[in-house]
């Protein structure tokens, strides 16, 4: 037989455990050596800030990654705004992690859904609507509802549209018919509302 | 006796609202596992029966003692308790199709002339179905199995189960999906309903108490090739998903796949491994560089 018994706990090689008591460097050339240098941030004094710092100049995922990761287990309010203030940053890529870390810290992301409902920047507006969508709750779906009361953006408004749908509420059969009167023109958001409005009213 | 005369029976102890969340609170700390307190019917029935073993008269009491208990016996005791462990032969068996069409040609090719054992890890293996599983599709199909070295490690957050999986005692019903001339060989018959896995994969498999949410046990877990860890973090939180799919992505050698349940999707999960579309199943890589 091919098979051998390995004793994982004892055997197998095991880098990190002895790795995992000496310090990691952020300016090291190796990823996955400015990643546990990451990990290892959480014992600073000021976590928050240096892990928003190294996410500004810090291009590979990885390390992006456990950035975020590691803010989101903070799950301070602290580190919420600072992601927050990641979702109008320039790189994408940062946008999304930002969004998806804020996702992992459901209390401290409800908490900004008001005030990102009066970003000027409709694109923060949508990774809020976004993130509300990822939250389900009586909470985000009343939020949602009452944005799409007032939001004369219609990209946010399509984003509202389908997210509203999934919430299953009858009280935003109205709002979804006023989106529709809103923008006349806007063939393609007609379509999104009343295909909310039946999921809706078929849920 | 008539019915005034008998003693009175022992009331089960209260577990209010309020001990359920902070339970719920506790136990995800400790394991990642989130517990919905809207099953309480499960979680008190278990609570219940775990108090009434320690004779605890509250949930307060009990607590203390989960927490505070030198060497943790009670908690390992509820987490064996509160996990679910239900599972059977060649289930979801196309991932075990690709693993042996695909993955472990990828993977051996990548070696090319380092003879370094290929190392295949199942989490969570609850009761051994799936280690066993994964070591005779080995065996029957990939034809390149005694080129190389193979270690099939298998662990789980419940210690009991651990027990059970190393005996590899399972009944008829287990089995109903693996062919009569595969069991005629893997396994031999105990009795009428009752069939044991073969001494020599029962030893092969290494079994081993793994809590995938705790850094320091995932630490000893490296140099791994393929991770099958299916039906497992749909009962974990965002965060506690981002956390195993790091821990994963570090146990893995790079250009090391994962596979997770059919309803599960890593790109739901983190963007730090590869989407892979075999013609079986979809699996998520580690990078190669």
């Amino acid at each position: 037989m091919a098979l051998l018994k390995a004793k994982a706990a004892e055997n197998v090689a095991n880098p990190a455990s002895q790795s995992g008591v000496s310090p990691a460097s952020l300016d090291s050339d190796d990823p996955m050596e400015r990643r546990r240098a990451v990990q290892q941030c959480v014992e600073e004094p000021n976590p928050v800030a240096a892990l928003l710092g190294l996410l500004r100049e810090e291009h590979e995922n990885i390390v992006r990654q456990a950035a975020f990761t590691e803010l989101a287990a903070l799950g301070t309010s602290e580190a919420a705004q600072g992601l927050a203030e990641l979702l109008s940053n320039a790189d994408p890529a940062l946008r999304n992690g930002a969004l998806e870390a804020l996702v992992a810290m459901p209390e401290q992301a409800m908490g900004l859904l008001a005030p990102l409902a009066f970003c000027d920047d409709p694109d923060v507006r949508i990774f809020a609507v976004m993130m509300a969508n990822e939250l389900p709750s009586e909470r985000t779906a009343d939020w949602l509802i009452a944005l799409a009361a007032k939001e004369q953006d219609a990209n946010v408004c399509s984003n509202l549209a389908e997210a509203i749908g999934g919430t299953g509420r009858r009280d935003a059969l109205p709002v979804l018919q006023a989106i529709i009167e809103r923008f006349p023109r806007e063939p393609y958001l007609a379509f999104a509302a009343e295909t909310a409005m039946t999921r809706i009213r078929e849920g | 006796m008539n019915d005034m005369s008998r003693p009175p029976v022992a009331a089960p102890p209260k577990i209010s609202a309020e001990d359920v969340v902070s339970f719920c609170d506790f136990f995800y700390k400790k394991t990642g596992i989130s517990m919905d307190a809207s099953r309480r019917y499960f979680i008190d029935r278990r609570l219940e029966e775990r108090m009434a073993a320690n004779d605890c008269k509250t949930f307060r009491e009990y607590l203390a003692l989960v927490k505070f208990q030198p060497g943790g016996g009670e908690m390992q005791a509820l987490i064996n308790e509160m996990t679910v462990n239900e599972t059977y032969f060649f289930r979801e068996d196309y991932q075990f199709q690709c693993l042996t069409r695909h993955m472990l040609d990828e993977i051996a090719d990548r070696r090319g002339n380092n003879r370094a054992p290929i190392r295949i890890w199942s989490v969570p293996c609850s009761t051994g179905e799936e280690p066993y599983t994964i070591a005779i599709s080995i065996l029957e199909n990939w034809g390149r199995a005694n080129d190389f070295d193979i270690e099939i490690l298998a662990s789980d957050i419940d210690s009991r189960v651990l027990g059970r999986a190393q005996e590899g005692i399972y009944e008829a019903r287990a089995l109903h999906r693996v062919p009569t001339k595969v069991r005629d060989t893997y396994f031999r018959k105990l009795d009428n309903d009752r069939w044991q896995v073969i001494d020599d994969l029962r030893e092969s498999v290494d079994f081993s108490l793994v809590n995938v949410c705790n850094p320091t046990q995932m630490a000893r877990m490296r140099g791994i090739d393929v991770i099958f860890c299916r039906n497992l973090l749909i009962y974990f939180d965002d965060l506690s998903r981002r956390r195993a799919a790091e821990h994963f992505y570090e146990a893995l050698n790079p250009g090391g796949f994962v596979a997770l349940g059919h309803s599960e999707s890593m790109s739901r999960i983190s963007n730090i491994f590869n989407p892979r579309k075999f013609p079986e199943a979809i699996v998520h890589q580690r990078p190669v560089s």
